[in-house]
């Protein structure tokens, strides 16, 4: 599938979820929801047709997308990944395992594997941000770190 | 002649007692800055802001996303100086990346690139960075004392408003800002709907139902605005950084400054086009949605037409700087009336400092301009001293500033990233919130990689528990029939205004052609 109908479709499934859910709900608790999810739908079709090259889509879209930029290729993809999936295991560490532990070791990972810093530089930013942060909440907001799951943690 | 007077008499003591009282909020608001506390957030405010404004891509919006969950335990005043110390100070970080790398801090700065940039590369950055900052200064207390003028006719207007009206006026919120999404309409009111639906998880407090929560505990109180906030702004930029590699600026040749005294004067000099262009910002940022892009683009257009040699724009004119810099202060107070009054952000900035708000118990809307005066003119004033404070303090800071933009992207995002989440965490001690910030980093990445606006989302999540208890309550006014919304004069207003610019790409589509044919 091209990476321009990924949008739309995913908005289009929204909609339909958010219709077949709200159907359980309420007439007053499922008006407004509905009204915007019937919305949404005409919305992400009219996107949906306004990709796919045809005569009819290149109307609509020089009519209500007309600066909508083509888009780069795929050839970052692999990079894209990497910086999601890394975003996606701090917030996985910082669960588990809390803020404590998360933090100098997220930011010791980032700095050996992403940055290639050598040990001190990657030891010295990972202690850094890990007092400025105990420094921040704990002494200055009085807060008590999250623990994480693992150890005793709500989620 | 006695019964005129005794008409006139009752009218007239009304009048000098509102001014009175107006005074009163202007003095308390000074007066509350006047605080070490407040002083001290708000020197902090301002070199954070300055910092920020200086690195491509952060900018205010995403400074103040960082910021707000570290005001959690704040008094509201203090949270509002150093909101207001941010706001105020991120136009000059602009500035300083605009003239310097030609990498504007945040969008509005564009416009000081076209002439500012050359400036640079003439070996006249002084030149330019002096004129930015005393352009800014100047701008910003223009805009201080129009926004000043214009509040005691605002607080009067926004008693209009109903529930009829302020839900239309949700849907003009929505439709101006994807109208105004650089030609991007159908993306924006789309992006818009997905706001809204995710705007409805949660308990209902109309129906008192729980919706769209999939059993998800977290969930019951509805998709937390801050953390979805600081999700699409901070960390989808870090993730762009992170893709993109390398440092901000890429040669440190680049970062050379020269004198910058001259500049200072050029401004004063130019006064016209100083007066001009923060009566464009003023003006412009009144209107929601519309934003400092549109303010300093106008500005600098307005000021190519005005002049006499509009040949030499583009390749060097301090005027050019000028103009720019005075509407984008300007703006920053003007910015706050619909903002404040009506929960309508000008922009991505605004958006985010509705969640500060919100993050404090002050419920953004017609009220709070009658409940809240005092906060609201210290942060006016908090504003005004920033613009004008972070001006001094940019010029002296303009070489180290310029050493940051030189981060590489493998320091700067795991830090940024790191202070995003635990932020996140720490709004209310719910680990949920970090999860929360994580998926809308990646929803914003995504959207800017897709080439869909994120701001007609960031409205729509503001603006949508308000909009469907409004849409409730009228219609309970009026039995449920829509009629209702055509029985009052300022609903019917919005309605065509909602209408007309629904049908904008019609009539441009349709000029077009007939420019064509001709």
């Amino acid at each position: 599938m091209k990476q321009e109908y990924v949008p739309p479709v995913a908005s289009l499934l929204a909609a339909i979820a958010v219709l077949a859910a709200a159907s359980h709900y309420p007439a007053q608790a499922r008006a407004f929801p509905d009204a915007v999810a019937w919305l949404l739908t005409i919305l992400a079709t009219l996107d949906l047709l306004s990709v796919n090259g045809t005569s009819a889509g290149n109307r609509i879209r020089g009519l209500l997308n007309p600066s909508v930029a083509a888009l780069e290729g795929e050839a970052q993809a692999a990079t894209q990944v990497r910086a999601i999936l890394w975003l996606a295991l701090f917030t996985v560490m910082l669960v588990l395992i809390g803020i404590l532990y998360a933090v100098p070791l997220y930011m010791l990972a980032s700095m050996r594997l992403r940055g290639n810093r050598s040990w001190l530089i990657s030891l010295a930013v990972a202690g850094a941000t890990t007092a400025f942060i105990w420094f921040l909440f704990a002494g200055i907001l009085r807060l008590e770190l999250y623990p994480g799951y693992l150890f005793g943690g709500d989620i | 002649v006695e019964e005129v007077f005794s008409c006139l008499k009752p009218a007239a003591a009304r009048e000098t007692h509102a001014g009175r009282a107006m005074l009163h909020f202007w003095l308390s608001g000074f007066e509350s800055l006047l605080h070490a506390r407040e002083l001290m957030f708000l020197a902090l405010g301002m070199i954070i802001g300055l910092l920020f404004g200086a690195i491509p891509g952060l900018g205010g919006a995403t400074s103040l996303a960082l910021l707000t969950p570290l005001t959690y335990g704040l008094e509201p005043f203090t949270a509002l100086a150093l909101a207001g110390g941010v706001m105020g100070a991120v136009p000059m970080g602009g500035s300083i990346s605009a003239i310097l790398l030609n990498a504007p801090g945040s969008a509005p700065s564009a416009a000081t690139c076209l002439d500012g940039y050359p400036l640079a590369q003439q070996g006249k950055a002084g030149l330019a960075l002096g004129a930015a900052a005393s352009a800014n200064a100047v701008g910003g207390i223009i805009g201080t004392v129009s926004v000043l003028a214009i509040l005691p006719i605002a607080t009067r207007l926004v008693l209009l408003f109903g529930p009829p009206e302020l839900f239309l006026l949700a849907v003009l919120g929505l439709v101006i800002v994807s109208a105004t999404s650089r030609g991007k309409m159908l993306r924006g009111l789309m992006t818009g709907c997905v706001g809204l639906l995710i705007s409805f998880v949660g308990y209902n407090d109309i129906t008192g139902v729980q919706r769209f929560t999939g059993g998800i505990a977290y969930l019951w109180d509805g998709v937390h605005l801050v953390p979805a906030l600081i999700g699409l702004f901070a960390l989808a930029e870090m993730i762009q950084l992170s893709v993109k590699g390398g440092s901000i600026a890429t040669d440190a040749k680049e970062v050379q400054i020269t004198s910058m005294t001259s500049g200072l004067l050029a401004t004063f000099r130019h006064w016209r086009t100083v007066l001009r262009g923060s009566l464009v910002g003023t003006v412009i940022g009144a209107i929601p949605g519309a934003g400092g892009t549109v303010a300093s683009f106008l500005s600098y257009g307005l000021t190519v037409q005005a002049s006499k040699d509009p040949e030499s724009f583009g390749k060097g004119n301090i005027e050019g700087v000028i103009a720019p810099e005075a509407a984008i202060n300007a703006k920053d107070g003007s910015c706050l009336i619909p903002t404040l009054a009506f929960g309508i952000p000008g922009g991505a900035e605004m958006a985010v400092f509705l969640g500060l708000l919100v993050l404090h118990g002050l419920q953004p809307g017609p009220l709070m301009l009658i409940d809240h005066k005092a906060e609201i003119y210290g942060l006016i004033w908090a504003l005004t001293a920033s613009c004008v404070l972070a001006s001094l303090i940019g010029l002296l800071l303009v070489r180290p500033l310029s050493k940051l933009t030189l981060v590489d992207s493998q320091i700067l995002v795991p830090a940024v990233t790191v202070i995003a989440l635990a932020g996140s965490w720490a709004i209310d001690r719910s680990i949920g919130n970090a999860v929360v910030t994580a998926i809308f980093g990646i929803l914003g990445y995504l959207m800017i990689r897709l080439d869909y606006p994120r701001l007609t989302m960031v409205v729509a999540l503001v603006l949508g528990s308000g909009a469907e208890r409004s849409f409730h309550q009228t219609a309970m006014m009026g039995d449920g029939g829509l009629s209702i919304y055509l029985h009052r004069t300022v609903s019917v207003v919005l309605i065509v205004l909602i209408a007309g610019l629904l049908l904008s790409p019609l009539y441009r589509v349709l000029r077009t052609g007939s420019r064509e044919a001709a």
